[in-house]
């Protein structure tokens, strides 16, 4: 008899295991199969070895809106969050908005599951508000470093990694592997990045920011900051050099127009940001193909100061259009961001440009990379 | 086997050959003083802890994560070696008694190796879940094994695993977790009463209290973890008297030191003046709304003591015949209750003049334990509670160094009368000894 009952405690353990197998073999087999682009940091597990840690745009509620039922919910750690998830250009997936109500999924919204990390969810960079489970991809001893070489370093050259992923109907998520982008990107920030020119006005400006947050100061000051605080002399190097590089075997078509109208200046969090391109940049702009061969780099000067890299600050009742580094905003981060064009506006473009995104690492007025 | 126990069969031998006693009389006594069932530490270091490094020594092979060997390659040896080492324990319990330690190694094993299969399972398909939840399987594996053995080794594991996830769930996650506080409670506490084992029962009791104490302080108040500390230390003292008559009369030692150790500690802390204290001691203002519960479990505690307490002192009555340890043993019992009354009038101290005497009142209650410890020793020849006697008025002296008496002539009084005493027992204990030796 005690042996019959030990007996079923080992088959519970096996069972334990087999369970946690089918399950995920299971998603595997029929889950629906996207790509995510993510960004590698490599620790160690005592236990398990080397592991690269996945940071996803998705990880993060500042990255795409939010609809929480009833709207004022206050959410808790533990508690859980589905990202619904949309196709962008290149066959990448990205979150369209988050919600805590569970997506149908007879209505084939693909949507992964995830569950609140922090009490207090918020704007930040590289927060991790979210897990879904699929943060941790696991490598052969060594594998994690020579996989964070491949992805670069900081005010360097990086290259996305694409994490493959499988998710049930439910929004279960397995990573099953990853790819790299056909393109590096970075971004080189100048000495003399910074606008350190001291006026009477900045004084002054100074001197209202301590009293009061930026979203309150007055307009007299910020159309007087906007428009003085261009560097008096030209410097001798542009703030900001954005270089893209082909890594992969085959020759790349970017779509780059005049002006280099192909990139895109825009703050790191779309959704809550007070920042926005200024309307007419870039309008009308026909195709300007750059074909990079393997190994070729197409570098681009981005001097901020000039009026196609401005950026406008939504106030309360106005909008200010200036040079980033003018506002004094060292809270708000940015990025140089280049987008193929929407599967649905591809009819009248040329569909033989390379398709994806390319995102640089985030800087800020002080000209720190992030 | 105890090494009284050996001795005792190794002397028995001795005995029978030269013809002191019968073989029925020889025994009659060895059936008088049972070997305890406990396993040895023996088996502990040798079995138990071997188990516990091969089977990390497993995990660490696989965490290496070879990319070259297939992931069905890798399951199977998962489960090879979860199934082999349960699989061979399992044959050999049709074999002989004396593969008792292998089987229980292996059973080891394989538990070890189940919780390998857990966190490679989750390294092949890159898993980044609620880790705790790893544990709790982890531990149940081992506790349902622990009881269908059955085995303390597997109960060991499992009440480190159990209070890990419990400890996780509390510091990692911020949650108020009583599931394996009443895990541990509900199944390892009465494994390691049915095992009759002292290693389980104090790894047990220590889980339950730090986890109690963790989770009641992390989450909700510390000001009522002080007297929870307390009153489970009188809990423990007072269950270790009724434990002497039951099926597990081991344990009684075992539950009685820790319960004088939390106590003294305690009563320690009790004598000594600060905010802090007074904050732990008594019961400061509480948050709007839980004020009503606070109190309940509050005096709900403090009354159940004082209720077990009196019903121990009733029922532990001496009777007429009673020598001086059962007075000193009585005494020290009535000691308690007014420490627990102290620590109840705590809650109404409002005047310093009413803390200041409370405060005296601890200090001369954990002075007359010390000397009632040094008598009762004395007299039964016990040389640790007289050690412990000697020493804990002398930290109680050294506290009140500084915080009791004003003058250098006091302190000196003090150290000279402490100093007396401890030069007394001493000469007593040596005179005592030697009167016991010589009436032999």
């Amino acid at each position: 008899m005690r042996s019959a009952v030990i007996a079923v405690c080992v088959f519970a353990q096996a069972l334990a295991l087999a369970y946690m197998v089918y399950g995920r073999e299971a998603i595997i087999s029929d889950g629906t199969s996207i790509s995510i682009a993510t960004a590698p940091l490599d620790p160690r597990d005592p236990f398990r070895g080397d592991f690269v840690r996945l940071r996803y745009g998705l990880n993060s509620l500042a990255h795409a809106p939010t609809r929480w039922t009833p709207a004022d919910a206050e959410l808790r750690k533990g508690d859980k969050v589905y990202a619904v998830l949309q196709e962008r250009p290149g066959g990448l997936h990205d979150v369209a908005y988050f919600t805590n109500v569970e997506p149908d999924s007879a209505t084939d919204t693909l949507f992964l599951r995830g569950r609140l990390r922090t009490d207090n969810p918020g704007i930040g960079l590289n927060r991790v508000d979210v897990g879904y489970g699929i943060e941790q991809l696991f490598v052969e001893q060594g594998r994690g470093i020579d996989i964070e070489e491949r992805q670069g370093v900081r005010g360097g050259l990086q290259t996305a990694m694409h994490a493959r992923v499988s998710v049930s109907s439910d929004g279960t998520a397995v990573l099953t592997g990853y790819d790299w982008n056909a393109l590096a990107i970075g971004i080189e920030i100048a000495d003399d990045f910074a606008l350190n020119r001291q006026t009477a006005d900045d004084n002054e400006m100074e001197q209202v920011e301590a009293d009061s947050p930026m979203t309150d100061t007055p307009e007299s000051i910020t159309e007087t900051m906007a428009e003085t605080s261009a560097p008096s002399s030209k410097p001798s190097a542009p703030p900001l050099t954005l270089t893209i590089s082909n890594v992969a075997d085959q020759s790349v078509t970017l779509d780059n127009p005049g002006d280099d109208c192909g990139f895109h200046l825009e703050p790191v969090n779309r959704t809550t940001s007070r920042y926005l391109e200024p309307e007419g940049i870039c309008a009308d702009m026909r195709n300007g193909p750059v074909t990079l061969m393997p190994g070729e780099s197409l570098s681009i000067a981005v001097d901020l100061a000039l009026p196609r890299w401005h950026m406008s600050l939504k106030l309360e009742e106005s909008i200010r259009t200036g040079d980033v580094r003018s506002f004094r905003d060292h809270g708000e981060w940015f990025r140089l961001v280049y987008r193929s064009a929407e599967p649905s506006d591809s009819a009248d473009k040329d569909t033989s440009f390379w398709q994806g995104e390319l995102i640089s690492q985030a800087f800020n007025a002080l000209g720190q990379i992030d | 086997m105890s090494k009284h126990a050996a001795w005792l069969r190794q002397e028995l031998g001795h005995w029978l050959q030269d013809g002191l006693i019968d073989q029925s009389t020889a025994t009659a006594i060895a059936a008088r003083y049972p070997v305890s069932s406990e396993r040895s530490w023996g088996l502990f270091i040798l079995t138990g802890i071997g188990s516990l490094i091969f089977g990390l020594g497993i995990m660490l092979f696989f965490a290496y994560n070879w990319a070259a060997l297939p992931k069905a390659a890798k399951l199977a040896l998962i489960f090879a070696g979860l199934l082999l080492s349960h699989g061979i324990a399992w044959w050999l319990r049709r074999k002989p008694a004396e593969h008792a330690n292998l089987i229980e190694g292996l059973h080891l094993l394989g538990t070890m190796m189940f919780g390998a299969g857990i966190w490679l399972i989750a390294q092949i398909y890159h898993m980044d879940e609620h880790y705790p939840t790893a544990l709790l399987i982890w531990g149940l594996g081992a506790l349902t094994l622990g009881w269908a053995i059955p085995s303390v080794i597997q109960g060991l594991l499992a009440t480190v695993l159990i209070s890990v996830w419990g400890l996780s769930e509390t510091m990692d996650f911020n949650r108020v977790h009583l599931a394996s506080i009443g895990i541990i409670a509900l199944t390892l506490l009465p494994l390691a009463w049915v095992q009759r084992s002292r290693t389980l029962l104090t790894v047990t009791i220590f889980s339950l209290f730090g986890l109690l104490l963790l989770t009641i302080g992390y989450h909700w108040t510390y000001a009522i973890l002080f007297k929870l500390l307390f009153c489970s230390a009188l809990i423990l003292l007072a269950i270790s008297h009724w434990s002497r008559r039951s099926s597990f009369p081991e344990s009684a030692t075992l539950l009685k030191n820790i319960g004088a150790l939390v106590y003294g500690a305690c009563l320690l802390y009790m004598t000594f003046v600060s905010e802090f204290s007074l904050y732990q001691l008594s019961l400061p203002e509480l948050p709007e709304g839980s004020e009503w519960w606070y109190r309940l479990i509050n005096w709900g505690m403090l009354t159940t003591t004082a209720l077990v307490w009196l019903a121990l002192v009733f029922i532990a009555r001496p009777g007429k015949h009673a020598g001086p340890m059962d007075r000193t043993l009585s005494l020290q019992r009535i000691a308690v209750l007014i420490s627990l009354a102290v620590l109840m009038a705590y809650q109404f101290a409002e005047t310093e003049a009413f803390y200041l005497n409370l405060n005296l009142l601890s200090n001369v209650v954990l002075a007359l334990h010390c000397v009632l410890l040094i008598i009762r020793g004395t007299d039964t020849l016990q040389w640790r509670q007289v050690t412990v006697g000697c020493l804990t008025l002398c930290v109680l002296i050294m506290a009140r160094f500084d915080d009791l008496f004003q003058s250098l002539l006091m302190r000196s009084a003090a150290f000279l009368v402490i100093g007396a005493l401890l030069f007394y027992v001493g000469h007593h204990y040596s005179k005592r000894k030697m009167e016991e030796q010589a009436h032999a």
